[in-house]
């Protein structure tokens, strides 16, 4: 019972930590903390669900096409709306993403209505059955395939930053901007690519969870709150913090649910990150170094 | 073949809002020069360094190689042999020794073999960061940062490397020694503009000096010529 909520506890955990993620690289490169991230994301939903269900798409083209689509909206986001206004009020930018959140729900609700729409899981097979002396664990087969793909985005992203010589500039355009421009990094360009990435992600969270949640209007909300929640865990600067930080709220979220109240395992779980941060303020991997202005 | 001056800057201005922090200089670095502009704090040398390189406004004439820059962007700068090794260093504090390298030859990453010749100049100029390439440079001491960013800015062959403030917060020991470097890049064929409230280190190594105050050059000339003890006490505040 234990390790099933544990599994369980992993896969929810494995979609906050992918959201976290994504809100973190856009913030790393651009400074910007994008409230209207989770929400970028369930328009992406709606155009999974118009490609597929209304229009009747190959399911992976309707993915593909829904994370493009997401990958854009983003890039146009940074470039159209923040960039014009970052070098005179940085404080601002965070107000157009909230002003940016309440617009889409707008749309969304004008475009497609508040009904909650189904859309199904690409694997629908007979779950994953461990048996062991301890009890036994099912996995459906659509949760492999949201560990399989985070899992996937997750390394991929870090050999990008780490490896590649664009992924190391991106990250030398986080350091330091001016800097980098002086070594020759067009930095505006990485800022638009890290946009795009953080896009491509929240998308491709909207359409992995939107089976579970139902595609409507707020259905992003908890994700994205939780998303938050678990890059500040981390320390909000840091890539393995944000994994590690939506995990274990995953799991601590699965665990006070069964072992305490269903209805609190939000409260319960948030109470015990604040308990986590008035220990560790910076974040479980956040850096205490005090920052020079 | 003649000399031909490889940076004019005719007219500059540099303002801030109201406040006009380069108030129309004018000045030239030849090939193989070492130059350097002195002056107090906030006599406008970080700001004509900046604008050079691009990272502010400007109104002026610059001509870099027979080029002019005056409107080109920060980042396409360095492009055409013009680099500047920012004040306090500017290193990037959460990757190695060798990875802030790599960033300085970022104009020629395609260029694997040249990388590679290069990083071992740097690493012969400054041995101290060889011994320390997989370090974070986050943790390296002050002379050592400074070692870093002046061989990062080296990574791509500068014709003419701009530094700014390169003695700040530096033993004596460590500003001669990162003085003696600076006469050996300048040996081995790179110009060199140099910014300095350290005037007397500076006007050691430099061929010809201007010095700064409010925005103007108040003097300039040849460095053998200025009579430091009149420069001190009349335009560098004692």
């Amino acid at each position: 019972m234990i390790f099933q909520q544990i599994i369980a506890g992993i896969i929810t955990g494995a979609l906050y930590a992918i959201v976290a993620l994504g809100l973190v690289i856009a913030y790393k490169v651009t400074g910007v903390m994008n409230f209207a991230y989770g929400y970028m994301g369930m328009i992406s939903a709606y155009i999974f669900f118009t490609c597929f269900s209304v229009i009747g798409m190959n399911y992976i083209f309707a993915f593909l096409i829904s994370v493009a689509f997401g990958a854009f909206v983003s890039y146009a986001v940074e470039r159209g709306l923040l960039r014009p206004v970052r070098n005179i009020s940085p404080a601002s930018m965070v107000i157009i993403t909230l002003g940016l959140l309440l617009l889409l729900e707008g749309i969304a609700l004008q475009v497609w209505g508040n009904n909650y729409q189904q859309i199904p899981n690409l694997l629908n097979g007979l779950p994953l059955i461990l048996k062991f002396s301890g009890g036994i664990i099912v996995i459906p087969q659509q949760n492999l395939l949201i560990l399989g793909l985070v899992t996937g985005v997750i390394i991929a992203l870090i050999l990008y930053l780490n490896l590649t010589f664009q992924g190391k500039a991106m990250r030398a355009v986080a350091q330091n901007e001016e800097v980098s421009k002086l070594m020759g990094i067009n930095s505006s360009l990485m800022m638009s690519i890290s946009w795009i990435i953080s896009g491509a992600i929240g998308s491709l969270a909207a359409v992995l969870v939107a089976p579970q949640t139902f595609v409507y209007p707020d259905m992003m909300l908890s994700l994205q709150i939780m998303g938050f929640t678990a890059a500040v865990l981390g320390g909000f600067e840091s890539i393995p913090g944000s994994i590690i930080g939506g995990i274990s709220i995953g799991v601590i979220e699965n665990l006070v649910g069964t072992y305490i109240s269903t209805n609190l395992k939000t409260t319960f779980s948030l109470a015990i990150i604040v308990a986590i941060l008035l220990i560790k303020p910076e974040g479980l991997l956040g850096s205490a170094k005090a920052r020079r202005v | 073949m003649a000399t031909e001056h490889i940076l004019e800057v005719e007219n500059l201005v540099v303002k801030y809002g109201p406040i006009w922090a380069v108030n129309g200089t004018s000045f030239f670095v030849d090939d193989r020069e070492i130059v350097s502009i002195l002056g107090a704090n906030g006599a406008g040398k970080t700001s004509t360094l900046k604008a050079l390189s691009g990272l502010i406004a400007r109104d002026g004439k610059i001509t870099f190689l027979s080029k002019n820059i005056s409107k080109t962007d920060a980042h396409k700068i360095p492009y055409l042999g013009l680099t500047l090794c920012p004040e306090r260093r500017g290193i990037f504090p959460d990757m190695s020794v060798e990875d802030n390298l790599l960033m300085g030859a970022y104009t020629i990453r395609k260029n694997k073999k040249m990388i590679r010749q290069n990083t071992e100049k740097v690493y012969g100029l400054f041995e101290r960061l060889a011994e320390r390439r997989k370090q974070l440079s986050g943790t390296l001491s002050g002379g050592e940062q400074q070692m870093l960013a002046i061989g990062r800015a080296l990574m791509n062959e500068p014709k003419l490397l701009m530094l700014d403030e390169p003695s700040l917060g530096l033993s004596p020991k460590l500003v001669d020694f990162i003085f003696d470097s600076l006469k050996a890049i300048n040996k081995s064929g790179t110009a060199i503009l140099l910014v300095e409230q350290n005037a007397m280190v500076a006007t050691e190594i430099s061929n010809r000096i201007y010095v700064m105050q409010n925005g103007r050059f108040a003097l300039s000339g040849n460095a053998k010529e200025i009579d430091f003890q009149t420069l001190k006490m009349k335009y560098l505040g004692g």
